[in-house]
């Protein structure tokens, strides 16, 4: 069903004879979507006046130039990402907006409050499955949904971790729409994002300098101190000052930037699997002076590539004998291996019972409505709403393996269609949401474009979280998919001070 | 350090080196092209592909033998594979790609700066085509290679921290500097015998492509006598440049280096060092004037002896084998 709703268009405050020349005059506003800087009655929101007050004052011309200033900086320091599959395109600069997306001190410190709650739910749910099982066995999540996870590892049973730590760093994605926030995903393996967070902040905020100085914008800068300090945490017992690496797949990978970014700024050794190598339950980085012990291992390739002798034997990325000195207690692995299946999109259907059933409290952010194909009546709904629905297979990721109901054509949801009935239990389903959008920059101005935010929460013996995010945004009109790797771009968060 | 590091560093030095070394054989081409007859052009494509000891790839199809294709091929053409060619592995722009992406893998331990200047010179360059820069000035691009090099390597000496990293950096700049040096030499010789007085310019064309012309001319003469620029580019030991200058410096690095290293193997690349040194403290200058075989049988045996220190370079600070002991 198409909601019929009004379009308004906000006006330019210095400029009231002729509302068609701001920055924002072509702005369309719909009341559908939650809009970030505007209000429903096109008035800038009070904490983004001076954003809106500040652009306005600047010669469109300018402001071009401002945004190319940022993606230009973004070229010269070789901040790109890498597509899959994409010949020639080796190397892509990750799309960059200009224009910040600003969030108010009460609203960081609510989502503070949720995703600690949710990270510290997780992590109790990780070291419960791979030790007693409890939630299992007092039927709060079926076991068939957690045993039969392909990113669920037997392996892992009976290991006990410093702290109970099993998730070190998690990014969360957070979407927003007329009722609220909601945790659109949790990514607890390997999430990457944070060098853009902090990449875009520094574009930003030599670009707008002024603007930036005017609005008191919490610091993100200590993100790789925290990240470093979460790290050492979870070093093996007895170890004081322990030797961290972290462990890239290469080059090649499309997060490679991101790798050496967060290596360089912790001051740790940025290591592929052929510099380290495991000897008597012990693992050693090469060095021209000899082996030197690693302790801590930021690992960022997944469990399959990890270790060539208990997961995949034809990976060339990970060490022989890792997981051995792993289970021994003598290194520690960020995230730790097994992580995967708390993330599975099936399983993110009861990270809600999850925290009643750990925390014995009610989650803060909620989830968004989901309906697991494995129960016949989810399946029904699903089956009889599939022009409505976005569904998601669930070992997916990064925006693969998805079915956009209403934008898809009736072949593909016919296919879909047969797909979930032969394999209900790989299929969840949920609304089309109406995400919220904020400005951001097109070719005569701003347009509106759906925005989601990636928070990153770090856990050693506490929980720790910058105030910011890698914020996303669907720069093709209309898309709702906002990952780098499908026309999405970054944005600025700004958490305000006042 | 981390092994693959300082080899990352290694390999990106002597990358840089080779790049900054060819675009000046073609920036001294160019002016051979402009102000000379065709036989001095023709004499310079041999010393630039006998130095470099290759065919383009245009000219192994052609039923000629040694290196006479240069009389077939056009400068365009050889240019194009000195400069651009993909299948030619030691083409400037392939050169600068690698070291690229040797520093993208070290990127962590090298500093803005010196990303940033290499990342943006490599991005200028590979936006551009021989057939775009053809028609003006095509020098041009050469000039701006070679000037990229030494800018970097300017910035590499002015920022640098000076750890192991540093010197596994100047380590590949001069291994890189010896081989290519000599090579060129034993081009050069073959090409213009020392006892011939007809080619003095071309010596000193030699002196130019060594970045010596000026400290020669300073120092010993504005006549380009073969045997005084020989001594100068081989035997002195303030010129950067020469070999003598570049195998103390592989000296210094590796007694810093070994200084603080376990391998037992470290005495091996000291050792190698040492000999080959004592070839031009004891063998130099070879004693017959006019003595090009034995110049160019010096020349061989320094370059195997620097392939020897490289080889052990590798053994003992990036490859080294592991011994494993049980308990």
């Amino acid at each position: 069903m198409v909601k019929n709703h009004q379009i308004v268009s906000p006006g330019n405050p210095n400029d009231n004879e002729n509302k068609e020349s701001g920055l924002f005059s072509n702005y369309e506003l719909d009341p559908l979507f939650y809009d970030e800087m505007f209000t429903p009655n096109g008035e800038p929101r009070e904490h983004y006046r001076i954003l809106w007050e500040t652009l306005n004052s600047i010669p469109f011309e300018q402001i071009v130039q401002l945004q190319e200033q940022a993606e230009r900086s973004f070229l010269q320091d070789g901040i790109t990402f890498s597509v899959y599959g994409e010949e020639g395109a080796q190397e892509r600069m990750i799309p960059i907006d200009f224009l910040p997306r600003l969030i108010n001190r009460s609203e960081w410190a609510y989502l503070e409050r949720g995703l600690t709650q949710r990270l510290q739910a997780l992590n109790r749910f990780l070291t419960d499955i791979y030790g007693e099982a409890r939630i299992l066995t007092d039927g709060v999540i079926p076991p068939d949904l957690v045993y039969g996870c392909p990113h669920y590892r037997i392996e892992m049973a009976g290991v006990t971790l410093p702290h109970d730590v099993h998730v070190s760093i998690c990014g969360s994605d957070l979407v927003r729409d007329n009722k609220g926030y909601m945790v659109l995903e949790d990514n607890l393996r390997t999430p990457s994002g944070v060098s853009y967070m902090l990449a875009n902040r520094q574009a930003i905020r030599s670009s707008l300098r002024t603007l930036y100085r005017s609005y008191s914008v919490l610091s993100i800068g200590n993100y790789t101190n925290l990240l470093y300090q979460s790290l050492a945490e979870i070093a093996p017992t007895g170890v004081t000052d322990p030797c961290i690496v972290l462990l890239t797949p290469g080059v090649y990978n499309s997060a490679y930037y991101e790798h050496m970014f967060l290596a360089r700024e912790m001051g740790v050794e940025l290591v592929q699997g052929n510099d380290l190598l495991v000897h008597n339950g012990f693992v050693y980085m090469r060095t021209t002076q000899g082996l030197r012990r690693v302790d801590v291992i930021y690992r960022r390739l997944d469990d399959d590539f990890i270790d060539p002798l208990i997961f995949r034997t034809d990976s060339q990325l990970g060490v022989p004998g890792l997981f051995h000195a792993f289970r021994l207690g003598n290194v520690a692995i960020a995230n730790a291996p097994g992580t995967g299946v708390a993330d599975d999109k099936a399983v993110y259907y009861y990270v809600p019972d999850m925290i009643r059933y750990y925390l014995a409290e009610e989650p803060i952010i909620p989830n968004v409505e989901t309906h697991l194909c494995r129960e016949p009546e989810g399946l029904e709904y699903t089956l009889d709403n599939l022009d409505k629905l976005v569904v998601k297979q669930v070992g997916e990721s990064g925006g693969y393996g998805m079915l956009v109901g209403p934008h898809a054509s009736q072949a593909e949801r016919d296919d879909f269609l047969r797909q979930i009935q032969a394999f209900p239990e790989n299929y969840i389903s949920q609304p089309t949401l109406d995400i919220s959008r904020a400005p951001s920059m097109g070719e005569n101005g701003t347009i509106p474009c759906h925005v989601d935010l990636r928070p990153f929460i770090l856990q050693g013996s506490e929980t720790r979280i910058v105030p910011g995010a890698f914020g996303r945004v669907a720069l093709r009109p209309g898309s709702l998919v906002v990952n780098s790797s499908q026309g999405g771009g970054g944005k600025d968060i700004w958490v305000l001070e006042n | 350090m981390l092994s693959s590091d300082a080899q990352n560093i290694y390999w990106m030095s002597r990358y840089l080196e080779r790049a900054g070394h060819i675009s000046r054989l073609l920036e001294t081409q160019f002016d051979l092209i402009h102000d000379r007859p065709a036989s001095d052009v023709e004499l310079g494509w041999r010393r630039i592909y006998r130095s470099l000891d290759r065919t383009p790839s245009g000219a192994k199809l052609m039923p000629i033998q040694d290196d006479n294709f240069v009389m077939l091929l056009d400068a365009y053409t050889l240019v194009d594979d000195l400069a651009f060619e993909p299948g030619n592995p030691d083409a400037i722009i392939i050169l600068l790609g690698k070291a690229r992406e040797n520093a993208r893998q070290i990127r962590n331990i090298l500093n803005h700066e010196i990303w940033s200047t290499l990342n943006v010179s490599f991005l200028d360059m590979k936006s551009k085509k021989l057939k775009d820069i053809w028609g003006g000035q095509p020098q041009d691009f050469f000039i701006a290679s070679s000037v990229a090099v030494r800018t970097f390597c300017g910035i590499a000496e002015a920022t640098m921290y000076r750890d192991h990293g540093w010197h596994f950096f100047k380590l590949g700049q001069y291994v890189e500097r010896i081989q290519l040096t000599c090579a060129l030499l034993d081009a050069h010789i073959a090409l213009f015998p020392t006892n011939d007085h007809h080619w003095e310019i071309h010596w000193s064309d030699l002196l130019g492509i060594c970045v010596a012309r000026a400290a020669f001319r300073r120092l010993q003469s504005v006549e380009c006598q073969p045997g005084k620029v020989l001594d100068f580019v081989i035997g002195d030991s303030r010129l950067t440049n020469s070999i003598n200058y570049g195998l103390g410096e592989i000296q210094k690095r590796l007694e810093i280096i070994s200084g603080s290293s376990d391998s037992g193997s470290k005495n091996t690349a000291a050792w190698h060092i040492g000999k080959t040194r004592a070839l031009i403290e004891f063998d130099w200058p070879v004693h017959e004037k006019g003595d090009d075989t034995s110049i160019q049988n010096l020349l061989k045996q320094i370059r195997t002896g620097v392939l020897e220190i490289d080889n052990q370079i590798n053994n003992t600070y990036f490859n080294y084998p592991i011994e494993y002991k049980s308990g």
